[in-house]
């Protein structure tokens, strides 16, 4: 968590955001909060739905915990990206950071793209019309 | 109950409704709405 609260500043100039998801109850984890200074939220998942739902309840372990997990989740809440266990404890900061900003920079790209498009088809029918019409100068 | 299978990309996000731990309630279709979200799970400290 210490690596994502140093890459903070970035994720959120890139437009993205971070929160944290721990089945402890709001006391325990905002101890934490504070000790670690995070300067994201925790979420307290105190009745295990949310880790039974995303699919990564441990029930063996201490009344249920979360299993390690990293998911980037987009604008339009379907999972970009997902890593369980050992492979998300493994998984650096700065990789999914730069997922999820390389991400919004598709979509910025995406929304450009799609910006320029009509200027196209204004011109198309601006030529096809001097096709069908001939060019007329505006008259003064 | 049986463990359900994590989250693999192209599924939906289930939705919640949940408080973080300043006591501010927190939903995911709002969260994910203002930018794509890391969503980072830890153990936690019981």
């Amino acid at each position: 968590m210490a690596q994502y609260a140093e890459l903070w500043e970035k994720i959120r100039a890139a437009g993205g955001n971070i929160v944290t998801i721990a089945v402890d109850p709001p006391e325990r984890s905002e101890a934490v909060r504070q000790q670690l200074e995070l300067p994201f939220a925790i979420l307290c998942d105190v009745s295990r739905k949310i880790v039974r739902d995303w699919g990564v309840f441990e029930p063996e372990q201490m009344g249920g915990i979360a299993k390690p997990a990293v998911f980037i989740v987009d604008r339009d809440g379907r999972v970009k990206f997902a890593s369980v266990d050992r492979e998300a404890v493994r998984m650096p900061a700065a990789t999914v950071v730069d997922m999820l900003t390389s991400s919004i920079q598709a979509n910025q790209d995406e929304v450009k793209r799609r910006a320029i498009l009509p200027r196209f088809s204004d011109w198309a029918r601006a030529i096809g019309n001097m096709l069908r019409f001939g060019l007329r100068s505006p008259k003064v | 109950m049986s463990a359900r299978a994590s989250l693999k990309a192209g599924d939906a996000a289930p939705e919640f409704e949940v408080l973080d731990s300043t006591g501010a309630t927190r939903r995911m279709s709002e969260l994910a709405a203002a930018g794509p979200v890391i969503f980072l799970f830890y153990r936690g400290h019981w």
